[in-house]
């Protein structure tokens, strides 16, 4: 559910239970279902891992609910994605600490294995494309998904939470905790260069 | 990069993200739901658990305040108490005399007699 600004400014100037109206949700349950999927493909992106990415949602998730429930509803989306970037960070060092103690271990835990995995878990959500349509459409986000992998870690959160979560720059710069400059630039370069990589595919 | 090929791309972009997001695997979706109820029970839960400690502590303040505050209080000292303790005392010392006379009564009786042949 994505919001434009004009209805994000006007949810802040409202009071607290019509505010949580106009954003889609009035319960933190009801915020947590709105986000986890979008949160766990940003979280998987970032660590091209499905266990560790949804360790991060699941980490993210306690601390907002642990730490931030009393927060007015506008407030959670950028404290839940200052937090998951947070939790991303942590893994990097996790992993960095961990790769220069077991250098063997890069070579054995990065990627998702596909054996032992149950073919119906594989099934897509949506059934009503036609194969080509879907093929087609799981070849772009295949390749949107490694050119996105990409990117500086700084633009890909600023692409993650302009393009995808429709943040305003005001909320983007809230959740990475710096300049509302600094959010236009790393956005402006991530789109730069998503340009020239998905170029091929007929994004113009 | 003009404006209307950054709309545009912005546009696919999201377009692609948003089927990303609605192609979710079952098995993600569900250890979503799972990690979503572990995040929301952890409330209540805690929230429980910080209840208790926080009952006990402000039950043995109250319980402490009472105590100092009911505690038999000190008599203050004016006239009348310094009054009544200094008869108290009289009383007491004069239950003393008393009590040596009557261990000595007979001492005293025979003196009487005594005095009473030497003078009749």
């Amino acid at each position: 559910m994505t919001l434009s600004i004009v209805e994000k400014s006007q949810a802040k100037e409202l009071p607290n239970e019509e505010a949580q109206k106009v954003l889609g949700y009035s319960s933190m349950e009801e915020f947590l279902k709105v986000i986890e999927r979008r949160a766990f493909h940003m979280a998987r992106m970032a660590t091209g891992n499905n266990d560790t990415a949804m360790d991060i949602v699941q980490d993210s998730m306690y601390k907002l609910v642990e730490k931030y429930a009393d927060r007015t509803a506008q407030e959670w989306k950028p404290l839940f994605y200052r937090i998951l970037n947070s939790k991303t960070i942590d893994y990097y060092r996790r992993k960095a600490v961990r790769d220069r103690v077991f250098p063997w271990s890069r070579y054995t835990s990065n990627g998702d294995s596909d054996q032992n995995v149950d073919i119906v878990d594989l099934t897509p959500g949506r059934i009503s494309d036609t194969p080509d349509e879907m093929l087609m459409r799981t070849q772009r986000i295949d390749k949107l998904t490694q050119s996105v992998n990409a990117l500086p870690r700084r633009q890909r959160e600023a692409l993650m939470l302009r393009c995808w979560e429709g943040m305003s720059t005001i909320e983007t710069a809230e959740a990475m905790k710096c300049s509302q400059g600094s959010v236009k630039t790393h956005y402006s370069r991530a789109m730069h260069t998503l340009r020239d990589l998905l170029e091929d595919y007929n994004y113009d | 990069m003009t404006n209307h090929s950054k709309q545009t791309l912005e546009n696919n972009l999201q377009q692609d993200l948003q089927c990303l997001e609605n192609d979710t695997e079952a098995r993600d979706i569900f250890r979503l739901a799972q990690a979503r109820n572990k995040a929301l029970s952890q409330d209540s839960s805690d929230r429980k658990r910080g209840f208790l400690p926080a009952l006990s502590a402000s039950t043995a303040t109250i319980l402490l305040v009472a105590f100092f505050f009911f505690q038999e209080a000190p008599v203050p000292l004016n006239k009348e108490t310094i009054s009544e303790l200094n008869s108290a005392d009289s009383a007491f010392e004069f239950d003393n005399e008393n009590i040596e006379l009557y261990e000595d009564l007979d001492f005293y009786y025979w003196l009487a007699d005594n005095e009473q042949g030497g003078t009749g």
